[in-house]
């Protein structure tokens, strides 16, 4: 993806212990964290990926509004909390061998949990890789066959390593009336991948999925588990856009969860 | 925790509470999540923050609300009014909320609908959408913080598993079938019966399993139970354990669903450090724990065996039934499969009775059904009505009709093993006989509306295409007779199909239902042949036109 300038003011919001920062969403806070402290605690500190060549989160007074959207690749609508809170941080690239090892002592003494055991190293690599597989199985006493066998059994589990961004289209019944073929179609073209590849550059993977549970909502795309809903089925550009908006977002996000 | 400190703890809570003059919940489910509920919930806290309320005012997450096409949705009650609830709340919305509306209840005013920008964000509670629903299984979402154990014990949580540990297990299988509850997965088979046959197996080891895979797309109605009032099945999980011994629960949720997976995994920790759960449980001396299995996105994995096979780490196929799982399930041992909203019946059943439940609904199909009501109906959402209402309220009244305005041609119930029904068959009273008779079934609950302007046909191929997709491919009928279904229909929607086709669909179709090995693939051409039944024209129109031969 090329970089995006951002000319960003900054909204605060305090969820639990720590700071997150907003454009959409979140209510201002009136005065109770100064400015100082947010930068130093928050997601806002040092290397932030978003804060490359830009200046200083600046703290609005209260009452003041964000600024126009500039142009395209500069935005200046303030980042989105809510939403940041939830794009999960992209995969780490492999899980590391004490990794896997932790995984298969968590569920080795317990009977018939290798799929417990592929979820866990899904959810940390993005992917089940053939060799944490077969390590995996060598650590749970487990011929790799079985892995191969339930891996290529159940959709959820991905046999090789998607792009960073892993766009879900609804195509659930509800999302289905709603006209989320039409969405997927415009996605393909946006993206020029066909459904369940990634682009050459890794950076987006799409793929087609049934139901995420909020059918009300539909027709619905997930970008690493946060939802974008509601959508107009002719959207697919604007929602590629909003992806691009809330990723600084998901690495700042990683990068607290760091810390 | 002791029987007698149930009391206790309800009291401490509702002591609490009432501390509150004003009380915000805001949907925390996974619909509303989508749309930054969290950010309305830090907005609300920062708020109140701000103006020094926090004493006053107690802001909670709650469990789905209904109306989730209209989310993130805000309910505010206090002592002094009736409740608000505010509509498509934006996390900047929060402060106004405060302002215009808390501050002054507090103040003593009384505010029957707030005026300004919060007008059209505020809905009215004696719609039909709300005031027709009856309450039971979803009583407590909107009014309880599923994070929060004593929230559920303070509305009698837990009350009717300290009844149930004083029953004797026959006792709660006959209280069950006097109640008349059905299974909700599906199938309705009487769970007072079922948990009797699981008892009377003899067995060291019995398993009570929770099905909660809910393959069905298009609903959504077990998750938002799950993550909205997760303590109730657990509590039903326990009763469950008490009528047949069991000795394991386990939860089979669908990976899809990390919400309902966090917020089981919290509860159980939660009932396990109350003593709820685990070595002894309520201080009886019965030792009772769970285990959390995740779905990996196989439809086929919520048939029982397959599910069976699954937990068990492996393929999800099904297997020839007899032997049932009642008599060899999970690990070869008796097991018994019940579904998310099933338990959820359980508790209530238990404290309020099996005459008070069976006072509701029809003959043979008793209590409430919860649905999850999508596609073109105008509202959007998760709603519960008693068995015996007619069709034609829950679409009309409830569902408000179309969005578009557009004439409404007929509804989707029981997913893709269920069928379409027709417009003009709306009176019909819900139930179980009823909607079978109708050639579609209960299924889990998903009802979709389709228009004048959808497709039947696209629909029946929508269907099949998922069953076709589905099947385990263990079975010959399913596995290829559905590929030669799903290709003749593809042929009519290209408009290149003739009228012969139309009767190999339907002798395919009867292939199928009778040889097929398990209900995916007996009832995978339920909704072709319901659309065939009702809307055959629309099939016929879409025949290749037979030439006329010259004269
Ligand atoms: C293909 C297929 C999918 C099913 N999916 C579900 C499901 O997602 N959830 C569910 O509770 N039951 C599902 N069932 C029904 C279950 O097999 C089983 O009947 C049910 O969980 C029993 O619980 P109940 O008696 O409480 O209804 C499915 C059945 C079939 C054949
Ligand atoms: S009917 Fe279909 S899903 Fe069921 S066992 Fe046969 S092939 Fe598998
Ligand atoms: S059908 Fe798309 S979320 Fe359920
Ligand atoms: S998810 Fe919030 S109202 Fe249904």
């Amino acid at each position: 993806m090329t970089a995006i300038t951002y000319t960003v003011r900054y909204r605060l919001v305090q969820f639990g212990q720590s700071l997150v920062v907003t454009n959409r969403g979140g209510a201002w806070i009136r005065g109770e964290i100064s400015p100082e402290g947010a930068v130093e605690s928050g997601v806002l500190s040092r290397d932030w990926p978003c804060a490359a060549g830009v200046q200083t989160p600046e703290i609005l007074p209260w009452g003041a509004r964000p600024g126009k959207r500039g142009g395209r690749g500069t935005m200046s609508t303030p980042i989105e909390v809510a939403t940041a809170v939830k794009v999960a941080a992209p995969k780490a690239p492999a899980a590391p061998k004490d990794e896997i090892t932790l995984i298969a002592n968590k569920w080795k003494n317990k009977r018939g949990s290798l799929i417990m055991a592929l979820h866990d190293l899904q959810s940390r690599v993005g992917y089940v890789p053939r060799e944490s597989a077969m390590r995996l199985g060598h650590e749970m006493d487990v011929p790799l066959a079985r892995i191969y066998e339930v891996v290529t059994f159940y959709n959820y589990f991905k046999l090789e390593a998607p792009g960073k961004y892993v766009i879900s289209v609804c195509l659930g019944t509800a999302c289905h009336i709603k006209g989320s073929a039409e969405l997927l179609a415009g996605m393909e073209k946006e993206l020029k991948v066909r459904e369940g590849q990634s682009t050459p550059d890794k950076e987006y993977h799409l793929q087609a999925v049934r139901c995420l549970g909020c059918c009300g909502l539909a027709p619905l795309v997930s970008v690493n588990g946060k939802v974008y809903a509601k959508l107009k089925t002719n959207e697919s550009h604007h929602v590629i856009e909003r992806i691009q908006i809330d990723k600084p977002m998901a690495e700042a996000d990683h990068e607290s969860l760091a810390e | 925790m002791k029987p007698e400190e149930l009391e206790v703890k309800a009291a401490a809570e509702l002591a609490k509470q009432q501390a509150f003059d004003v009380r915000l919940f805001t949907c925390s489910s996974r619909g509303c999540q989508s749309s930054e509920a969290l950010g309305v919930i830090a907005g609300l806290k920062a708020e109140l923050k701000a103006r020094q309320l926090e004493s006053r005012v107690q802001v909670n997450g709650s469990g789905c609300m209904g109306l989730c096409s209209k989310g993130p949705l805000v309910r505010m009650t206090s002592k002094t009014q009736k409740d608000i609830l505010f509509s498509e709340i934006k996390p900047e919305m929060a402060a106004m909320v405060v302002e215009q509306v808390v501050v002054p209840v507090l103040e003593g005013k009384t505010i029957e609908k707030p005026g300004g920008d919060l007008e059209h964000h505020t809905l009215d509670l004696n719609d039909p959408f709300f005031a027709m629903q009856v309450y039971s299984v979803l009583e407590n979402n909107g009014k309880i913080d599923p994070e929060k154990l004593d929230d559920y014990i303070a509305r009698d949580g837990y009350k009717a598993l300290r009844k149930a540990l004083t029953m004797s297990a026959e006792d709660i299988c006959k209280e069950m079938l006097a109640s008349g509850l059905r299974g909700r997965g599906g199938a309705g088979f009487p769970t007072g019966l079922k948990w009797d046959l699981t008892r009377k197996v003899q067995s060291d080891v019995k398993y009570i399993i929770c099905n909660g895979d809910e393959g069905d797309p298009g609903a959504f109605m077990d998750g938002s139970v799950l993550e909205g009032d997760p303590h109730a099945v657990i509590e039903g999980m326990l009763i469950a354990a008490r009528a047949m011994n069991a000795t394991q629960g386990v939860f089979y949720i669908r990976a899809e669903y990390p919400l309902a997976v966090e917020r089981v995994e919290k509860a159980l920790r939660q009932a396990r450090v109350a003593g709820l759960a685990g070595k002894n449980v309520m201080d009886s001396g019965w030792a009772f724990d769970f285990e959390i299995r995740l779905g990996a996105g196989a439809f086929v994995c919520g048939e029982e065996t397959a599910l069976i096979a699954s937990i068990e780490g492996k393929r999800g196929t099904p297997r020839p039934r007899p032997p049932f799982p009642a008599v060899k399930g999970l690990w070869d041992q008796p097991s018994c499969i019940n579904n998310v909203e099933t338990l959820a019946n359980v508790p209530i059943i238990l404290l309020k009775g099996a005459p008070w439940f069976a006072s509701r609904g029809t003959e043979k199909s008793k209590g409430t059904k919860l649905f999850a009501l999508t596609g073109k109906s105008k509202n959007n959402g998760l709603v519960e009505v008693p068995m015996g209402m007619t069709l034609r309220d829950v679409i009309e009244k409830i569902g408000g009709g179309t969005d578009s305005g557009l004439k409404i041609k007929a509804i989707q119930t029981g997913g893709p093993s269920g069928g379409m029904i027709p417009e003009h068959q709306f009176d019909t009273p819900v139930s179980y006989e009823n909607l079978q008779q109708l050639g579609s079934m209960m299924g889990s609950g998903g009802m979709i509306v389709i228009d004048e302007h959808d497709s039947v046909v696209e629909l029946a191929q929508f269907y099949l295409d998922f069953c076709v997709d589905e099947s385990c491919g263990k079975c010959a009928p399913c596995r290829i007779g559905g590929t030669q279904m799903l290709h003749l229909l593809n042929k009519i929607v290209a408009g290149t199909g003739t009228a012969e086709d139309i009767k190999t669909i339907r002798k395919v179709a009867k292939a199928m239902q009778k040889a097929s090995l398990c209900a995916l693939g007996q009832t995978a051409p339920n909704p072709t042949l319901s659309a065939l039944r009702h809307f055959e024209h629309e099939f016929t129109e879409r025949l290749l036109p037979v030439a006329t031969p010259k004269a």
